[in-house]
């Protein structure tokens, strides 16, 4: 519990980049837009998915590492070093501020989905352990891309780079019966196709036998936890 | 005996590119201490401070804080020390009260107990009228003072403040010694310096490093007393050498910026050369030595 408050204090201390972020958030209006007027509803709603996994990312993936990169060029993050601050509590605290920045968006699509008749409400628990489950994996990259990258001038270029591939290669914002079948298996290489395609099967917009719905949650979360225990292994709370 | 809020022994610090920064140091801080580090660039100021505050592994040696091995049990000893980071800053979009309140709980403080430590130390450091302002709408001193704020919400009986004045003008500098002095109350403080004259007025103990090692180590006033010299005269810089080489017989001939200074060893020697300046009417101060004078002479071997 204390460790909770802790890392909710972790959370606040930095300000809300939401009006940054909102731009970014509000590309896939665009890509509905097209997808709507090609293929209606039908295609439409495969953007609206994208767009839900495609805002967990961009907390993760891009807000995160810049937050800490930001504390880190500041030295609030060795003050946290020299405290009675667990290197895990402070992984939380910066987990949550960039599920801060995913809410106003996920809460927008989400309510959008509601009232076209996307999301039925016996899957929207389902959806939001999915949504969970993005938001951990884009942490996991975020802290990734935090730890490889030092520079504060060019972590927002690297970030946002990362953030563009994982959404726009993989079937996120498209389904991957688009992709020609001879590189189909590429596509399953990004762990965003997968989260998308979980997000998919729970909405009952595409089709999964048990043994898909079991491969794309092992693979997230395998992904998730292994770049977690890379970055655990890897970064040092304590400078060596 | 008592135990030491800091004890450092054989501490060695290479760093990966083989640059050694620390050789063997030994330091021991009792409860109550200030203890001022100071040293040119690259001496291992930053170096000693970061590895006795947990932030930073020795390549040898030990550190203990309050007893307790704090390079293998530095979790242990983290809820009584605090930092301040060289060149560190606050969140220019966040206010002093949101620095020192969301600190103090991410160190673990209860809403009411960050709430009091809040209000009492922006009190102390005469921020209180200013609490909400976002710290880039604030001074560069107050800015530090709002880093002193946070390491003073904590209550930590061992601080840690790497170049607290840096960058400030004097008057922002002196109006932190003043908050400086009101920590060296309730907590033992440990700070690294460039500034002699800071260091002389605040620290009860210099350690000067050098190169890794520990140079010298005692009280400003104790270090001083060990000059071979008594004070100095700063001399006219229109003198001319012949008049220089004749006046030099009275003590060591040094140029400071251009202006040439004399350190006398003794009184005798002190009048004769005043009388001698006096008689051919050259203008000239008297100072007496400082800790700077004894900083530059250590440094130098005492050449």
């Amino acid at each position: 519990m204390k460790a909770l408050a802790q890392a909710f204090a972790i959370a606040r201390f930095r300000r809300l980049d939401l009006e940054w972020h909102l731009p970014g958030s509000l590309i896939p209006l665009v890509l509905l837009f097209i997808f709507f007027l090609l293929g209606g509803m039908e295609l439409g709603q495969h953007v609206l998915v994208g767009w839900l996994v495609m805002v967990g990312a961009s907390g993760g993936v891009s807000v995160l590492p810049q937050a800490v990169l930001f504390y880190r060029y500041i030295r609030l993050q060795e003050m946290y070093v020299a405290a009675p601050i667990h290197p895990l509590t402070f992984m939380m605290g910066m987990g949550l501020y960039s599920l801060v920045h995913s809410l106003p968006a996920w809460g927008f699509v989400l309510a959008v989905m509601y009232v076209l008749g996307l999301l039925p409400a016996p899957t929207i628990p389902l959806v939001l352990l999915v949504l969970l489950l993005a938001w951990g994996m884009a942490c996991a990259i975020g802290f990734l891309i935090a730890m490889a990258v030092r520079r504060i001038a060019i972590i927002s270029v690297v970030a946002t780079m990362v953030w563009l591939l994982l959404i726009s290669l993989p079937p996120v914002l498209y389904p991957a019966d688009l992709i020609p079948e001879t590189f189909r298996w590429a596509a399953w290489l990004f762990p965003t196709a997968h989260i998308a395609q979980l997000l998919r099967g729970s909405l009952g917009m595409t089709e999964l036998a048990t043994w898909e719905f079991i491969m794309h949650w092992a693979v997230s979360l395998a992904v998730t936890c292994g770049l977690l225990v890379w970055v655990a292994a890897r970064s040092r709370w304590r400078e060596v | 005996m008592e135990v030491a809020s800091l004890e450092v022994r054989c501490v060695q610090k290479r760093y990966r590119g083989g640059v050694e920064a620390l050789s063997g140091v030994d330091l021991r801080v009792e409860t109550g201490a200030v203890v001022c580090l100071a040293g040119p660039n690259g001496a291992g100021k930053t170096t000693l401070l970061r590895i006795c505050a947990t932030q930073l592994l020795p390549t040898s040696g030990d550190v203990c804080l309050f007893g307790v091995d704090a390079v293998r049990h530095p979790d242990k000893v983290r809820d009584r020390i605090a930092v301040v980071p060289q060149e560190a800053r606050p969140d220019p979009d966040r206010s002093a009260w949101h620095h020192l309140y969301q600190y103090g709980r991410a160190r673990g403080l209860g809403r009411a107990e960050a709430n009091t430590r809040s209000e009492g130390a922006l009190k102390i450091l005469d921020l209180w009228e200013r609490k909400d302002v976002i710290t880039r709408d604030l001074s560069g001193g107050l800015r530090q003072r709002v880093l002193i704020g946070m390491a003073m919400v904590t209550e930590a009986p061992l601080l840690f403040l790497d170049e607290p004045t840096t960058g400030l003008d004097p008057v922002a500098r002196r109006e932190m010694w003043q908050v400086l002095t009101r920590l060296r109350q309730q907590s033992t403080v440990i700070l690294t310096t460039h500034y002699m004259e800071e260091a002389e007025v605040l620290a009860h103990r210099v350690v000067i490093l050098d190169e890794g090692r520990i140079v010298a180590d005692d009280s400003p006033r104790k270090l001083v007393a060990t000059l071979p010299y008594r004070s100095k005269i700063l001399l006219d810089d229109s003198l001319d050498e012949q008049s220089l080489a004749a006046l030099s017989t009275h003590g060591r001939l040094e140029e400071l910026a251009g202006r040439p200074v004399i350190y006398v060893r003794e009184e005798d020697a002190m009048t004769g050369l005043v009388e001698a300046l006096t008689a051919r009417n050259h203008s000239f101060s008297v100072s007496p030595l400082t800790l700077e004078d004894y900083y530059i002479n250590a440094l130098r071997g005492g050449k």
